[in-house]
């Protein structure tokens, strides 16, 4: 099924949105051409769509620029909130990219078959997040040019030196686990796309193919090393979360002086990269018509996962908040009053309305369990979530650890830039995954649909469950 | 083994011991034993006896001991321990030896007996000992430490390096092998092993931490400056940070030998360190001389690491005579 096969196939000659045609096609030539549709040059929609990203990542370098110029002076970020909207921003990124980690090797681990279709999204937005995520770190350097001297002369006896490392190796891990198993799919690509895209794109796939034929020694080889992979990458990701963490938790601050933190930051990651992996193959079914193979039946099942998030989240407010309400210490008492009452009041509360409660409603009820009702939750966790960073973040550095008057902070343009900036880089890189590198897990369906497993049956359109 | 040390040089005070005693107005006599000397870092014990005018011991009462102390450059008083006597009008007092090496504490014993407390003094000489800023834990557990990070994560990087490795034998196993589909997988193996070299790397560097050990280049640290003001952009810093400490120029060397951070940005002095201008800065043999030693719990900066003409480059700059 994966051998090399040059002859004229239909799948070139099909139109993917004749539907009548590609009724007409057999389970293997349908999906050939649904899969391989998106790598041909796109139209003027998607050309727009690159160029209005490109303008906001490029604003986001000049504004880059104007700090580095000079200096973090141009941020809201003063002696007291001396962490903004770049951690933030930081934190809700490595968020998301546990969402490959939780969908595919989670899922894979438990064999959970449904997952085939959606585990290579999910891998893509893994990278793409921790790419965006950590030049969060390097933006929120006064003196980025210094981050060598934490490979020269970092402390290890420092949380940041414990997150260094952990972001290294998933960063590793993760990419790894990206290519691993897209590797049939490349030769796949390699073998089907020849001499219809441009010359350094099957450069790109012959070389990343490593010259997989599809033999069954190859495919020993192959069910090792992601079986080694999809074990080592949990941990992986975990500790990156809660050294993230421990960067706050370390910290003498009353809001961040928590045993249960790195506990949520993990569950937070799972919760708001689910709900990104939603919105994404919401967007990705849509634009190049993979309603065949991704399913409601997938978004159902995310849906549970991301409102067992939901009421982790619950459970780790409620145990963060009440054991430290009941004893209400002065300056306990100081950062509930700005979180539930005062200045970050509104945050907190569109948190725990919009963010938890909200989506576990919509998932709970079966009329608004739909497709768009499951992508507006995610986009509400989504903003909810990037909220509870924010707040984490700047409410805690807003509890003063001396009689002074609390700071006060609001982000400038030029970190509004920057964010803008990095959601953008985030969509591009994977706009730009979609079209150059397959998109659904091809060798893996075709496996699972030769075996008589069951393959994704399309079930009524907006009617999960 | 520098706590068997501690405690024989203990012993060995314990023979020295001087007993103090004063009697207040109301007849009251307090009477202590203390140390004639203690080396910094030394926990200083000091066994005290209330009896009333009668000879009677008096309990329940507060004790304390008090030193001579410069708090943000003002001179002061600091409590460095309070206890309550026993049935026997007994207590003891004790605290960490903080004072400068090489000087004579004085400290007071106090007795509240009664509004006015009887009081009596003494003097402790300091001698040289370990400083107090080292990374010491107080809970040591001789299996669970650091050791384990790098076997961890040892085991990770085995881990990933095994699938990756599993790659290369993926292109062994083509029957068509593909020139270009040879190097990606040496591309990939060779990806995780830099990173994990990268680590390494780190962890070989790391730098010892805090007082007393030689602060190598590691201490590097970013100038000290105040929000808004305007600086000269000085390079990536590349050749800063290897530069030895003796090459420096007066401001560089405040900056990196660390002495801003507790001595302030211009050596006004600050809560840690004192005020260089005014008071500690007169007399430059002196002060090198000082600088050499490492009172209190400043480290000791050797020859071999700042000469003396690179201190005097800084003595210039701190006067305001290089500008």
């Amino acid at each position: 099924m994966d051998g090399v096969e040059t002859s004229d196939a239909t799948w070139a000659d099909v139109d993917v949105k004749d539907e009548e045609a590609m009724s007409r096609l057999s389970w293997d030539e349908r999906l050939d051409a649904r899969v391989l549709a998106p790598a041909h040059p796109g139209g003027a929609r998607y050309r727009l769509f690159i160029v209005v990203l490109g303008t906001i990542v490029a604003w986001g370098f000049v504004a880059f620029v104007y700090q580095l110029k000079d200096g973090l002076y141009v941020t809201d970020m003063r002696d007291r909130i001396s962490w903004g909207l770049y951690i933030a921003a930081l934190i809700f990124f490595m968020g998301i990219s546990m969402a490959g980690t939780f969908i595919s090797a989670i899922l894979r681990a438990a064999s959970a078959d449904w997952r085939t279709p959606i585990t290579r999204m999910a891998e893509a937005v893994t990278v793409a997040a921790l790419i965006s995520g950590a030049l969060f770190i390097i933006v929120d350097m006064g003196r980025p040019d210094r981050l060598y001297n934490f490979y020269f002369y970092g402390n290890w006896q420092s949380p940041m030196m414990w997150d260094m490392i952990a972001i290294t190796i998933y960063l590793t891990a993760s990419v790894t686990f990206l290519l691993v198993p897209m590797v049939p799919d490349l030769a796949y690509f390699r073998d089907r796309l020849n001499g219809r895209v441009a010359r350094w794109r099957i450069l790109v796939y012959d070389s990343l193919a490593l010259g997989w034929e599809g033999n069954e020694r190859q495919h020993r080889e192959i069910h090792k090393a992601i079986g080694v992979l999809m074990i080592v990458i949990i941990p992986v990701a975990a500790s990156v979360h809660t050294m993230l963490a421990w960067i706050f938790a370390t910290t003498s601050r009353v809001s961040w002086d928590s045993t249960i933190l790195g506990l949520f930051f993990v569950t937070g990651a799972m919760y708001s990269g689910i709900a990104t992996v939603i919105i994404l193959l919401a967007v990705v079914r849509r634009v190049y018509h993979l309603e065949e193979y991704i399913t409601p039946r997938h978004f159902k099942n995310l849906a549970y996962l991301m409102a067992a998030g939901a009421v982790l989240m619950l459970y780790g407010n409620a145990s963060e908040y009440i054991p430290k309400g009941f004893k209400m210490d002065e300056e306990e008492a100081h950062a509930f009053r700005q979180l539930f009452v005062e200045d970050f009041a509104p945050f907190f509360w569109f948190y725990f309305f919009g963010g938890l409660v909200f989506p576990v409603l919509v998932i709970a009820f079966k009329r608004t369990r739909t497709i768009p009702g499951l992508v507006i939750a995610s986009i509400f966790v989504n903003v909810g979530m990037f909220i509870e960073r924010y707040f984490i973040v700047v409410a805690g550095l807003r509890v003063p650890l001396l009689d002074y008057e609390p700071s006060s902070y609001s982000p400038t343009w030029v970190e509004w830039s920057i964010f803008a900036s990095g959601c953008a880089g985030f969509t591009l890189l994977i706009t730009l995954f979609t079209r150059v590198f397959p998109i659904l897990s091809v060798w893996e369906m075709k496996e699972e649909h030769e075996y008589g497993e069951p393959s994704p049956v399309p079930v009524e359109e907006g009617s999960p469950a | 083994m520098s706590r068997m040390i501690r405690a024989a040089m203990f012993s060995a005070g314990v023979a020295a011991l001087l007993v103090f005693s004063a009697t207040s107005a109301a007849g009251a006599e307090i009477e202590a034993e203390v140390v004639d000397s203690a080396e910094v870092g030394e926990l200083v014990e000091i066994e005290v006896e209330v009896l009333d005018e009668a000879g009677e011991p008096v309990p329940f009462i507060l004790v304390e001991v008090i030193a001579d102390a410069t708090i943000i450059g003002e001179p002061g008083k600091v409590v460095l321990d309070t206890a309550v006597t026993d049935e026997e009008g007994a207590a003891t007092l004790e605290f960490l030896e903080r004072a400068p090496a090489d000087t004579t504490q004085s400290i007071e014993v106090a007795a509240h007996v009664s509004a006015e407390p009887v009081t009596l003094e003494a003097e402790i000489v300091v001698l040289p000992g370990p400083q107090l800023h080292q990374s010491d834990a107080p809970v040591h557990l001789p299996i669970f430490n650091v050791a384990w990070l790098f076997v961890v994560l040892g085991l990770v990087w085995a881990a990933l390096l095994y699938s990756v490795w599993r790659m290369l034998n993926l292109g062994r196993a083509a029957e068509h092998p593909r020139p270009l589909a040879k190097l990606a997988p040496y591309v990939m193996v060779g990806f995780v092993i830099f990173t994990a070299a990268g680590m390494v790397l780190v962890l070989l560097n790391r730098p010892q931490s805090h007082a007393n050990l030689e602060p190598g280049a590691a201490f590097e640290r970013a100038p000290g400056t105040v929000v808004g003001e305007e600086h000269d952009y000085d390079g990536l810093g590349f050749d800063l940070i290897d530069r030895p400490l003796s090459e420096l120029d007066g401001e560089s060397l405040y900056e990196l030998a660390n002495c801003s951070g507790c001595h302030g940005i211009r050596g006004e002095g600050a809560v840690v360190g004192g005020d260089l201008l005014g008071e500690i800065l007169t007399e430059h043999d002196a002060f090198i001389g000082e600088v050499r030693r490492g009172p209190r719990s400043m480290p000791g900066y050797p020859e071999a690491q700042i000469d003396d003409e690179a201190l005097m480059r800084m003595i210039d700059y701190l006067e305001g005579d290089d500008s």
